[in-house]
This record gives structure tokens, C-alpha cells and sequence, in this order.
């Protein structure tokens, strides 16, 4: 029933609640796979469904993925290896000449609430810093956001310099102006016009 | 007419003290060398990239700012007064995309901005024929500044406005403005007949393109919106009390500035906040709060003694239609009825400032027509209460056949440019169109019909030979 409390408190956006439970389950001795996935993923599944249905909203998703956070810190240092892995890394940015951030920033939280590794690189942000930070970082997908026309070609550039540079990073682009069709002219490997729609297709290209 | 004030004599106060208490202990951040210049030298505290403002200093600057001023046109009985009574429809503005019935939703070409400008130009409302209209997305970047401001000076002799992305489109703007009057840069500064708008890099920060673009433009005395998009939810806080506070302390900041490179220069202070969509964390510009900010702008102007700007026919609908209509209209009355002076995107405004529609720009237009007949205002003197003509009809009688009716009526009705108002049997013989339709066959009629004003042909080629110049036939 515990386990439940704890999915409970993630639907309740409780962050200090989620902890204690969860330090309790840990204490109780409770296996820590099963308040993992039933308990905190599993109640950031429903989160997710139940945005996904306009019942939920961004402010409470955020709020929801803060709380379950809370709860995975206490479990990290017991998790086993293959438990404790992340769903993979993201490095994100808004491209160069660009200064628009409230969707990329949207973008990375929810990235983050769904458990992916994001590294930040803030906006105005030249190709070669993705190029390099993605290479050190060993990133599985890089993200560009753009929202602006005359931005738009400094998300070429930068799929270019990937690739040029070898790169096994992933890269995948969005922001209004920007289109499947560009993405496909350029070269990306994907495109998602919206924040949840970044989410399913990183995990698909990690798939 | 009186205008609507959102908020009490009091709370105006404490919104001003509460945005120079921000100003002076949190600070605004300036990434751009010369204006940090300017700014310590004004008595600023300047810690790396942030501003502390002394709220005398603030006080004292805006104060400086103009109440009211004239854009000359190239034609002079289309000269626009900016503040006092005057309301002034300016449309869209920055759009990537067009949409019409008959092509759909694509990326916008010069072609696109030339008819923006003819369109702006036919109509009755509106007073500036606007800039970037639509991207010309087809033609190279390095270009488009020079293209637009060509366009706009060919084939309007309306005001319009001057490129807003930096420092050198702001250069290249007032250069060519000089060309089309045919006058030095000093002469330029008298006649005003450009005004552009420049931004804070919302939340509480200014970006060195801007303010290269606002220094730019205060050295040439050249009018400008001093403009905040804070958007609650997400650059400010959720509250429209907390955003307004997030935006006047953005413009304040940015005024001061203005002030400071060149007292006097005319300004505008605008507002353009809105709120998060939170079920998609998206910008809503059609939404009821933001029509909370431009009544509160508007106000909060006021109490700055500088025009303001805020509101235009806003919408986040995909179609020129219903929720269109009814999203516009609420901004553009609000806008209206609160005594804004400056409406930037009074026509064609789609998806949140993402697309400029052909038709909606002409339902728009019809709006702004509305808005100015309410705006015109009514007043209770003897004559146009009509006692008398109302003791000769006496109980009973008609006044169709009046001749009071007969010399007065276009004066005082508004006579509708695409509504439809007819029977339904005549509408329906008349191929019972939709309002979409009937803009769309509207807004290719005025193309159709549209004529250019003169330009002396030496200035034309001057201008074609500046552009060619610097980037090429
Ligand atoms: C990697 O994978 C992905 C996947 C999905 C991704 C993704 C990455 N990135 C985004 N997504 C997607 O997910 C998000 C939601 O789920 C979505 O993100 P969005 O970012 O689209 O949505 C956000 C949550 C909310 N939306 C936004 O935040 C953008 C809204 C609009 C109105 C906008 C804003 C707010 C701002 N602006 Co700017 N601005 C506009 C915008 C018009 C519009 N409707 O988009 C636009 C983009 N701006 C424009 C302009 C012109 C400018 N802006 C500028 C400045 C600003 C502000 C500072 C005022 C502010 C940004 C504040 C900030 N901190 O970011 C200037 C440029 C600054 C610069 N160098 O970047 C300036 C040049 C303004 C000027 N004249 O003063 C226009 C573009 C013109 C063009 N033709 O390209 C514009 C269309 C507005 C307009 N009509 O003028 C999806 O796109």
C-alpha cells in the first residue's frame, strides 16, 4: 500500500511528502525496482497520460516531475548499475543569433521529467559548442531550438558540423518556424513541433 | 470619451514604486558596452553586465519623453499624430508565414510584404502602413532590411516602420528615409517619418542587437517603441500584477536609456504581455489577460505622460475564423476603450504572431473601423442631441426622410466594408457567401484596384542605386 502512497504524493505534486515516503519504503526495506517503477515512474506515466488528455497542465507536469525527482535522489546510491542508468543524454540550446528561450527551456524540463540527462547550453549557441560539448559529454541526441527565419540556417550549420565532426549524436530541431520538411532538407534526424512531442521522439531514436 | 482605467489611482502608484524598487535593488541586465557607457556615466550602478537604476534618475528621464508627436508622412495629409486623442492601427508584424483561401499556409515572400504595404495603404484605418508585414523569406538576409524599406517607401506615402534587428538595419533605415525626403539626417529629426520597435530581451534584460538598434535610433531622434512581450507563467509571474511590473520596469529601463543619448526623443511605451497557454505552455495573445495588459499599459502611460502601445487584432486561432473574430475584437476594443495610442498588429494576426492571413488583414481592417467610430466619440451638446428636430417629428413620425438624416448619416453611422447585413434572401441570392469568402474576394479587389502614389523618379533610382550598392543588382 506504501508504494501506492508514493505514487499518490507524485499526483499530489508533494516533493517533501514523495521523500519521506520514500525514505520510509527504503527503511521498511521495500524493493527499491518496485517503488521505483510503481511508484515514482509509474506515477509520472499517468502524469503524462493525463496531460497528454488537457486534464493536466505544463505548471503541474513540471511540478509532478519535481516531486518524482525528489524521490529518485534518495533511491540513485542504491539503485544497481542497470537501474541507475539514465534514459540517455541530451544536450539542448537554443542556435546561434537566437535569444528566444521559453520553448527550449519547456522542452528540456520535460526531457528531464521523463528521466533523460540534459545539459544545457542556454541560447546564442555557436555550432562548435554543440559539436564539443556533445563529443565530451557523449551525447545520444543533440537538440536545437530556432524561432527565427534568419536563425534557421544556424541549425544547418550545426547539423553539418556533427556530422562532419563523426559524431554518433542523434540531432533533432523545433521551434515555430521551423518544419519536418526543413529538418528532412537538412538533414536532422528529427523534428517535433511541440515539447511532449521531443520527448517520444528522443526515446524512439534511442529505441 | 472617457477612457476605461483597470486600476485605481493608488495602485498605479504602488506599481511604479514596486517596478523603481526593482530598477534600484535587482537590476536590469544591458549586454552592450556602449550603453553600460552611458548608463554608469548617468549615475548608474553598473556590476558587470547588470544596472542598477537610482529611482531619480528614472524619474527624471521619463519625464523627459514626449506626450505627443507627428510622424510626417511623404504625403502630409497622411501624417500621424502619435499621443494625445489619437489612436493610430498599424498592422502585423514579423510573421514567417502567409495564409490566403486560395494558396493555404506557406512561407512568405517579398511579394507577400508589397501587397501588405498596398493593402495598408487602400485602407481607411489604417495610419502606418507597418514593417515586416510578412518575411521576405526569398530573397537573401543580408537584403531583406533594404527590400522592405524600399517597398514601403514606394508604394505607400503613408508613415511606415524602420528595421528593428540591429544597429546597421537601423543605419540603413535612417539612410534611406534621408534619400526618400531628400533631406540631411538633422532636417530627418524634425520630420519623423519613420518609427520602429525595439525590445527587451524579456525577462529584465536588454540584448546588444537591440540596444545597438535603440541607441542607434535615439542618436538620429528617430521615434521608437520602447517594447516588453513578458509572458506570465513563464518570463514573469503568473499574476498580470506581476507581469505588468516585469514589463514597466523592462520599458522604464530602456526609456531611460533613450533619454539619456538624446533627451527628447520621442517614444512609446509599450506593452505587449500575455500569458502562458498552460495546457501547452505556449504563448496566448488571444487571451483575456493580455487584454488586462493593454488596458493597464495604456494607464500606466498615462501616468508616464508618454503614448503607449499595446493591444491589436489579436488571435491564436489557425483560420480567419470565429474565435478570429471574436479574439481581435476583444484586443482592439480593449486597446480602444482604454486609450491606447500605438496599435502594432491592428490587421492579419494569426497563431500568435506566427502568420499573417490576406483575409483576416481585411475582417481586421473592419474592425479597426468599428474602433474608430467608437473611439470618435459622442458629444451631449445641444445640436446633436436634436431637441428640436425631435419636437418637430413629435410621437409617431419617421426621420428616413429627414433631412437632418439625409446630411448626416455618413457621418455618423459607420458604413461596413465586407459585413454582411443584408436580408437573408438577398444573401442568399448573392451566392450566401461566409465572411472568409466575402474577405477573400475583398481583398483582391483592392489589389486589383490599387494605385501608387507618385515618387519623384530621381529619388526612386537613388534609392534603387543605394541598395544596389551595397548588395548588387
Ligand atoms: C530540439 O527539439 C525541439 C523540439 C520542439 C521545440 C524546440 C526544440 N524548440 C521549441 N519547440 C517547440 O516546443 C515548444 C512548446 O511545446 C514550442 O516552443 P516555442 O518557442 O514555439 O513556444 C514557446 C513555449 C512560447 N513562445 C515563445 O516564447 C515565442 C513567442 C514570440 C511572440 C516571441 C517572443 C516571446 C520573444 N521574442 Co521574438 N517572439 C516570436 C514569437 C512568436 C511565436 N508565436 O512563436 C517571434 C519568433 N519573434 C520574432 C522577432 C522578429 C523577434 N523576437 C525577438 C525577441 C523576442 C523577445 C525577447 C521579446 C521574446 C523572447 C523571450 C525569451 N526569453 O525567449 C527579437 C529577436 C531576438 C533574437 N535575436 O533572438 C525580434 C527580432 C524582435 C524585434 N523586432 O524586436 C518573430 C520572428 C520573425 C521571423 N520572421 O522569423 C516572431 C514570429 C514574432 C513576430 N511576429 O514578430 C515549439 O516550437
Amino acid at each position: 500500500m506504501a508504494i501506492q502512497d508514493i505514487f499518490n504524493a507524485v499526483m499530489a505534486f508533494d516533493e517533501d511528502k514523495v521523500k519521506q515516503l520514500t525514505q520510509t519504503e527504503v527503511a521498511a526495506g521495500t524493493e527499491i525496482g518496485a517503488i521505483l517503477n510503481q511508484g515514482l515512474i509509474g506515477a509520472m506515466d499517468t502524469v503524462g497520460e493525463r496531460f497528454s488528455a488537457g486534464e493536466l497542465f505544463v505548471p503541474e507536469m513540471l511540478m509532478a516531475a519535481q516531486a518524482m525527482k525528489a524521490g529518485l535522489e534518495i533511491l540513485k546510491p542504491l539503485l544497481s548499475a542497470g537501474q541507475a542508468q539514465s534514459r540517455g543524454r541530451v544536450v539542448i540550446g537554443t542556435v546561434k543569433g537566437d535569444l528566444h528561450d521559453i520553448g527550449k527551456n519547456l522542452v528540456a524540463m520535460m526531457m528531464e521529467g521523463a528521466g533523460f540527462d540534459v545539459v544545457d547550453l542556454g541560447v546564442d549557441v555557436a555550432s562548435e559548442k554543440f559539436v564539443q560539448t556533445a563529443a565530451e559529454k557523449k551525447a545520444d541526441v543533440i537538440a536545437l531550438s530556432a524561432l527565427l527565419t534568419t536563425t534557421m540556417p544556424a541549425m544547418q550549420t550545426t547539423v553539418t558540423a556533427v556530422k562532419e565532426a563523426g559524431l554518433a549524436s542523434r540531432t533533432i530541431i523545433g521551434g515555430a518556424p521551423v518544419t519536418q520538411g526543413f529538418a528532412d532538407q537538412i538533414g536532422a534526424d528529427g523534428y517535433s513541433p511541440d515539447a511532449p512531442g521531443a520527448v517520444k521522439l528522443v526515446k524512439k531514436l534511442m529505441a | 470619451m472617457r477612457y476605461f482605467e483597470y486600476f485605481s489611482e493608488q495602485e498605479v502608484r504602488r506599481i511604479h514604486e514596486t517596478c523603481l524598487r526593482l530598477l534600484e535593488t535587482v537590476g536590469v541586465d544591458f549586454s552592450f558596452e556602449p550603453a553600460l557607457e552611458v548608463l554608469k556615466k548617468a549615475g548608474c550602478k553598473v556590476e558587470g553586465q547588470r544596472v542598477f537604476f537610482p529611482p531619480r534618475l528614472v524619474e527624471a528621464q521619463v519625464a523627459k519623453a514626449p506626450a505627443q508627436y507627428t510622424l510626417q508622412a511623404r504625403n502630409p495629409d497622411k501624417s500621424v499624430v502619435i499621443g494625445g486623442e489619437h489612436i493610430a492601427f498599424i498592422p502585423c508584424y514579423g510573421p514567417p508565414f502567409v495564409t490566403d483561401l486560395d494558396r493555404g499556409r506557406r512561407a512568405s515572400t517579398l511579394e507577400d510584404y508589397i501587397n501588405f504595404v498596398k493593402l495598408g495603404h487602400a485602407s481607411r484605418s489604417m495610419d502606418i502602413t507597418g514593417g515586416m508585414m510578412a518575411e521576405p523569406n526569398d530573397i537573401p538576409h543580408e537584403r531583406r532590411n533594404a527590400e522592405m524599406m524600399y517597398a514601403s517607401m514606394r508604394y505607400s506615402d503613408k508613415p511606415f516602420m524602420g528595421g528593428a534587428i540591429g544597429a546597421e538595419a537601423a543605419r540603413e533605415t535612417v539612410e534611406m528615409a534621408a534619400i526618400l525626403f531628400g533631406c540631411s539626417e538633422a532636417e530627418l529629426a524634425e520630420k519623423r517619418p519613420i518609427i520602429s520597435i525595439l525590445c527587451a530581451r524579456t525577462p529584465l534584460a536588454y540584448d546588444d542587437r537591440m540596444l545597438g538598434a535603440i541607441m542607434e535610433y535615439a542618436k538620429s531622434g528617430m521615434p521608437q517603441l520602447i517594447s516588453s512581450l513578458s509572458i506570465a507563467g513563464a518570463t514573469a509571474p503568473v499574476t498580470m500584477e506581476g507581469t505588468l511590473v516585469v514589463q514597466n520596469t523592462e520599458v522604464l529601463a530602456g526609456i531611460v536609456l533613450t533619454q539619456l543619448i538624446r533627451e527628447g526623443t520621442p517614444v512609446v511605451f509599450a506593452g505587449s504581455s500575455s500569458c502562458s497557454a498552460m495546457r501547452y505552455g505556449t504563448l496566448s495573445i488571444g487571451a483575456p489577460e493580455m487584454a488586462v495588459n493593454t488596458a493597464a499599459t495604456a494607464q500606466m502611460a498615462r501616468f508616464y505622460g508618454i503614448p503607449s502601445r499595446g493591444g491589436g487584432a489579436l488571435s491564436d486561432a489557425k483560420l480567419p475564423d470565429a474565435q478570429a473574430g471574436f479574439e481581435a475584437m476583444m484586443s482592439q476594443l480593449m486597446a480602444t476603450l482604454s486609450g491606447v495610442h500605438f496599435v502594432l498588429h491592428s490587421a492579419g494576426i494569426l497563431e500568435g504572431y506566427m502568420v499573417s492571413s490576406y483575409e483576416k488583414f481585411v475582417l481586421d481592417d473592419e474592425i479597426c473601423g468599428m474602433c474608430k467610430r467608437i473611439k470618435r466619440g459622442e458629444r451631449a451638446d445641444e445640436d446633436r442631441l436634436a431637441f428640436e428636430l425631435i419636437r418637430q417629428v413629435g410621437p409617431g413620425g419617421e426621420y428616413l426622410t429627414q433631412k437632418h438624416t439625409f446630411q448626416n448619416f455618413r457621418k455618423e453611422i459607420y458604413a461596413n466594408i465586407v459585413e454582411e447585413k443584408d436580408t437573408y434572401a438577398n444573401w442568399q441570392q448573392k451566392g450566401a457567401m461566409s465572411i472568409d469568402r466575402r474577405a477573400n474576394r475583398k481583398w483582391k479587389e483592392i489589389l486589383k484596384d490599387y494605385q501608387e502614389p507618385q515618387l519623384p523618379a530621381e529619388t526612386d533610382k537613388a534609392l534603387r542605386r543605394y541598395i544596389e550598392r551595397k548588395y548588387g543588382a
